[in-house]
């Protein structure tokens, strides 16, 4: 009782003053105090089941692609590297999760611990598989054009040069109620050196008359696995970002004849079953859907197709996209292009299998609270000059067409930006709320994207105004091009006949953001 | 956190599984208790309980003392866990409404507590979210100060400055004994 008092008193001294009639009242409350009753059993079998661990002695943990890991480890490579390490006991692999998910965890940390956003990034070095690294910045390539050049894929198609049209955008929508002060801003964990300091051991590889050992600190950052038989398919783990990547191995693949046999649009079969194709591979090989939202197939091709004037020149494309798209806190995550971002799955429509499948990710994040710009003004000014990281200029210029583009009302999801780390010189992948404005509609149907997208953040806001007000007045007003035919050349679309300037991002700087004038 | 502690959690990083076990057998009860009382029923409090735990394994490489304390952090996944809980059912459930009765009490003492629980859960519901949810942190969890700062994401100082302030208002609202009813998690 007398304990139980102290420990009143700690909480609110002024209750001393009532002694008498607080012993009288928790006396009667302690003889009626339910007690939490945990079950031993349940406590037992818990503990049973997190201290025995599951798969130990699976390599990686990478549990749904086994099937392909005990392919491709064969290799004589793998097999001088792994074998010393599965003698080895002290070595367990039981914590490792590269890319081995149980739905997703969001840890919460600091305010503003992912640092200033001044210095995010739009695009990422390096390859990206999301096709939302275009790079351009004021002068935007096609929404289509895509870095990755593995594959065949519908959105990696050539693109055509645009034409010379600039879009006025008005928002149209109701009136934005902004309704917090902060907002959290999710940063994918990324251990980064699962396979550098646990899985291989340098010093017993013997490849090549090198001396392993005398390099300080060897790490391995991507390995490839093959299925070493017919109608196979590779792996690439990478490492450092916590991502794996499955491809078709050409090689084992029968060659195909008529490669150059043109598909008709009726050639193109419905979504369901393009889905279904997708749905039945990730479903063999254990790729965990848990954190996705229902499958979509990418249709930025088809709308450049009823765009285009000369249907009979099209390139219909072989490949087709499915994005399963990611969802964090209950709101879908878009590249800052306007695609949707999540598990992408590449099927060969032609005969009927998959040819690869990106973004294998872990899904560990954390979350910090971030500040929310509270001006509706400043929200919808940026959405009226097409969005994040889209300058107004001032110059006007006749020759150029101009087509009006109406937004409607915005939804708040997640938009997927990097941040660059001057610590390790690194791109951090950050999920930041933003308004998701609907296109509605432009004069000629020639805007390419769905949406155009304005985050939240304050200082990712701030950072977007300042760049804006120190472009320079004196160069042509840029413009989003329209696709018009399909052709040869490479995915990103310059400007034509070199009368505009490109501008590109410094990412080579720790500072804010740069924007360089190319000649 | 003690020296014992940070040990076990870095034997744990580098890969012994059996150092999870004094880690679990410290917190299994304190964290049953923080969802217990946030939860419908029994089952759930389990099911939750061993989200937490299995999550907290998996991703405990990513545990650093800068982050926190290894008790903070593991209650901050176990509040992750719930609010995911109530968001998959979030149709039927308020993840506000943390009094949730047990169901192994005699109904009648559970009758007469339902209704004061009902009186203080009213007068609570008066208050911001936040401070509801630092009193019930400190009152009900028992967590000192400073792991409440890490769980909300504030200072010590203004998590008890957010108390006080909340047990002052809560007391002009409520008769003293359902005051100490509170105050004393029963």
């Amino acid at each position: 009782m007398n304990q139980i008092l102290e420990d009143l008193y700690e909480i609110d001294p002024d209750l001393k003053k009532q002694e008498k009639k607080l012993r009288e009242i928790v006396k009667k409350l302690l003889a009626s105090k339910p007690e939490v009753k945990i079950d031993q059993n349940f406590v037992k079998d818990l503990r049973k089941k997190l201290l025995q661990g599951e798969d130990k002695k699976v390599a990686f943990k990478l549990n749904y692609i086994n099937k392909f890991i005990y392919a491709g480890i064969g290799m004589a490579v793998m097999a001088l590297i792994l074998i010393p390490y599965y003698n080895n006991k002290d070595n367990d692999f039981s914590f490792n999760k590269l890319a081995k998910n149980d739905g997703i965890s969001i840890e919460a940390v600091n305010e503003k611990a992912f640092g200033s956003l001044g210095d995010i990034v739009s695009s990422k070095s390096g390859p990206e598989d999301d096709g939302d690294s275009n790079g351009s910045v004021g002068i935007l390539g096609m929404g289509t054009a895509e870095s990755d050049t593995r594959g065949d894929s519908a959105t990696s198609m050539i693109m055509p040069m645009p034409a010379r049209v600039s879009y006025e955008f008005e928002y149209v929508g109701d009136s934005i109620e902004i309704e917090k002060d902060s907002s959290s801003v999710i940063q994918r964990s990324v251990n980064g050196d699962i396979l550098a300091t646990q899985l291989l051991s340098f010093d017993k590889l013997d490849i090549g008359d090198i001396d392993y050992g005398k390099f300080d600190n060897l790490k391995f950052n991507n390995i490839s696995l093959y299925e070493d038989s017919d109608n196979g398919y590779m792996l690439t783990i990478n490492s450092n970002e916590e991502k794996i990547s499955i491809y078709k191995n050409w090689q084992t693949w029968p060659r195909e004849d008529g490669l150059n046999e043109k598909l008709e649009i009726s050639d193109i079969p419905s979504d369901e079953v393009v889905i279904n194709i997708s749905n039945k591979f990730v479903e063999e090989y254990g790729i965990d859907l848990s954190p996705y939202g229902d499958p979509i197939v990418d249709k930025e091709w088809i709308s450049n197709y009823e765009r285009s004037e000369n249907k009979e020149t099209f390139y219909i494309p072989q490949t087709i996209n499915i994005i399963y798209p990611l969802v964090l806190e209950d709101k879908e995550i878009y590249t800052q292009y306007s695609n949707k971002y999540g598990l992408k799955v590449q099927v060969d429509i032609k005969n009927n299998h998959v040819t690869s499948v990106n973004e294998i990710v872990n899904h560990n994040y954390e979350s910090s609270n971030y500040e929310v710009v509270q001006e509706e003004n400043r929200i919808i000014d940026i959405a009226e000059r097409g969005g994040y990281r889209n300058y107004s200029y001032n110059i006007e210029d006749d020759s150029i067409e101009k087509v009006r583009v109406e937004l409607g009302t915005p939804s708040l999801e997640l938009v997927r930006l990097w941040k660059h780390n001057p610590a390790d010189n690194k791109a951090q992948e950050l999920y930041v709320e933003a308004y998701i404005f609907p296109v509605l509609n432009s004069e000629d149907n020639s805007f390419y994207r769905d949406y155009v997208i304005v985050p939240i953040i304050e200082e990712l806001i701030a950072e977007d105004e300042k760049q804006n007000n120190n472009l320079p007045n004196n160069i042509s007003k840029p413009y989003i091009g329209i696709p018009e035919q399909s052709g040869g050349g490479t995915p990103s679309v310059q400007p034509r006949d070199g009368d505009l300037p490109r501008i590109q991002e410094d990412q080579s700087s720790d500072d804010n953001l740069e924007i360089q004038i190319l000649n | 956190m003690d020296k014992n502690e940070s040990q076990l959690i870095k034997k744990c990083q580098n890969g012994s599984l059996e150092s999870f076990g004094p880690l679990y057998d410290k917190y299994i009860k304190k964290i049953y208790n923080y969802l217990y009382y946030r939860v419908p029923d029994k089952a759930v409090a389990e099911d939750v309980c061993s989200q937490t735990f299995i999550k907290a394994l998996k991703a405990i490489n990513s545990y650093s003392e800068n982050k926190g304390t290894f008790s903070a952090w593991l209650y901050r996944i176990a509040k992750n866990n719930l609010i995911d809980y109530y968001r998959a059912y979030k149709n039927d459930l308020n993840v506000d409404d943390l009094w949730y009765l047990e169901d192994d009490t005699d109904i009648e003492s559970t009758a007469d507590k339902k209704v004061k629980l009902d009186k203080i859960k009213n007068c609570l519901n008066h208050l911001k979210k936040e401070q509801k949810e630092i009193i019930i942190l400190r009152v009900w969890d028992e967590l000192t100060y400073s792991e409440i700062a890490e769980i909300v994401d504030k200072s010590e100082t203004s998590c008890k400055m957010i108390f006080s302030r909340s047990l002052e208002k809560i007391k002009q609202e409520l008769p003293l004994s359902l005051y100490l009813l509170l105050l004393l998690n029963f």
